[in-house]
């Protein structure tokens, strides 16, 4: 796609350092953090946390099958 | 290398090529697997009719020069989405995951044709060439690309309109495949095709890239949360539109366009063998990492990222948003290295740093 100009570079600002470190950190911390199952015991704030994004990540309920019998194969 | 077809109706260029053989191909693989998959249902013969449909005003679309012509091939291809959604009106979550999508797309569809009308009064021009040539930006084509941008977000799943994906699993498998594969990228697209515009605003540009890292970082903490396989891919993908969005932002519109190949071949493939979930082995991927093992996958790391900087054009140690792009290439490279050197890294590491730096070089020709 070269010919067409479209590989145009913009200076770096705050906002691009700080997109690249927090996916850096997200890195690290998946790497060198204890999961769940590894740690003695969670922090109340991150469990919190963990069912809120958890709850936030969720399709709505509406559109959850949980009853097989509106679900006819035909 | 283009062509202006009569009546200057559409316009042929590498990324309407690029993308017309993407959905092109991942249709005929959504087909053949739906061939075998859907047969003995009463909806066999309508899902291959209006998958071709699909498929034509997909083609459409990515070919489109006119402005009318664009935003009538783009209701169409989401209606007939929405229709491939719902499926069996019987089905009771299909359908209010069709409502949910069909409520995003009316408020995307007016947005772009917002974008539209405000493109047409400012310039006079009805033809999508003639006006992405503009010289300079005036406050009306200024407002015109941010109904733009809403539009393209609504499309792309971009957080805060992301809840429409993650509710239209309980599509059968091949329409999800072709959504995820193909029509999601529809915002991508958009902004691809309005990209020498976007390039003249570095404040939407900079918009774009906060968006952007805020549904990359959200759809992949997500993903890492969900209990089952298509939940996780649709947050996967959600993930994924977000960091296109940011290449988008950081002026560098190839590489969002490689991404959205590279994604939309991966994520149909996942998506069409997420039925044999349970019959993969798990690797015990034993984290955290050893010091020794850690420094390994950080050399690979930087061969990779070099690599990726070469055969894409780009300086390793730029001061603009290439950098951006560079230190991505960097993480990914060292994480595709981790798992080649958790066990005897010293021993593995010329395997890990040839892999690595083909997986660049590879990487980087596409984006270029």
């Amino acid at each position: 796609m070269a010919p067409m100009g479209l590989m145009q570079p913009q200076p770096l600002n705050g906002f691009h350092l700080a997109g690249i470190l927090a996916l850096t950190l997200a890195w690290l911390s998946r790497l060198f953090l204890p999961t769940a199952a590894q740690a003695a015991s969670s922090p109340d704030w991150m469990l919190k946390g963990y069912v809120t994004a958890l709850n936030a990540s969720q399709p709505h309920p509406d559109t959850i099958t949980t009853h097989r019998n509106h679900y006819q194969y035909q | 290398m283009t062509l202006i077809l009569p009546d200057k109706l559409f316009h042929l260029d590498r990324l309407s090529i690029i993308l017309m053989a993407l959905v092109i191909f991942i249709g005929v693989c959504v087909g053949s697997f739906a061939y075998r998959y859907l047969k003995g249902d009463t909806q066999y013969r309508p899902f291959f009719f209006r998958l071709a449909v699909l498929i034509g005003s997909v083609i459409i679309m990515v070919s489109a020069d006119h402005l009318l012509l664009l935003l009538i091939a783009w209701c169409l291809s989401n209606g007939l989405l929405v229709r491939l959604m719902i499926y069996k009106k019987n089905w009771k979550a299909a359908k209010a995951a069709g409502l949910l999508a069909t409520k995003n797309f009316v408020w995307g569809a007016i947005w772009v044709a917002s974008a539209f009308v405000l493109f047409y009064t400012a310039t006079g021009e009805t033809s999508i060439q003639a006006l992405v040539h503009q010289p300079t930006l005036s406050s009306t084509t200024l407002l015109a690309l941010g109904l733009l941008l809403m539009g393209a977000m609504t499309q792309s799943a971009i957080w805060p309109f992301h809840r429409w994906l993650l509710s239209s699993l309980n599509s059968p498998t091949p329409v999800s495949a072709i959504m995820h594969a193909g029509l999601i990228n529809g915002g991508g697209f958009l902004l691809a095709r309005f990209a020498p515009l976007y390039l003249q605003s570095p404040a939407l540009l900079t918009v774009l890239v906060v968006l952007g890292f805020c549904t990359a970082l959200l759809g992949t903490l997500w993903k890492l949360m969900q209990p089952d396989v298509k939940r996780m891919l649709a947050c996967s993908t959600m993930g994924q539109m977000g960091f296109m969005v940011v290449q988008c932002g950081l002026g560098l519109f190839p590489a969002a366009v490689a991404h959205l190949v590279w994604h939309g071949l991966f994520k149909a493939y996942l998506f069409l063998s997420s039925g044999s979930a349970a019959q993969e082995k798990r690797v015990d991927l034993r984290y955290p990492p050893g010091p020794v093992a850690f420094s390994c996958a950080l050399v690979c790391g930087s061969i990779g990222s070099f690599c990726f900087a070469i055969s894409s054009g780009k300086a390793w140690m730029s001061g603009d948003t290439t950098l951006v792009l560079i230190g991505v290439a960097f993480l990914t490279a060292s994480q595709f290295a981790l798992p080649m050197l958790q066990s005897k890294p010293l021993q593995r590491l010329p395997l890990a740093l040839i892999g690595t730096g083909l997986f660049g070089l590879v990487y980087g020709a596409a984006s270029s």
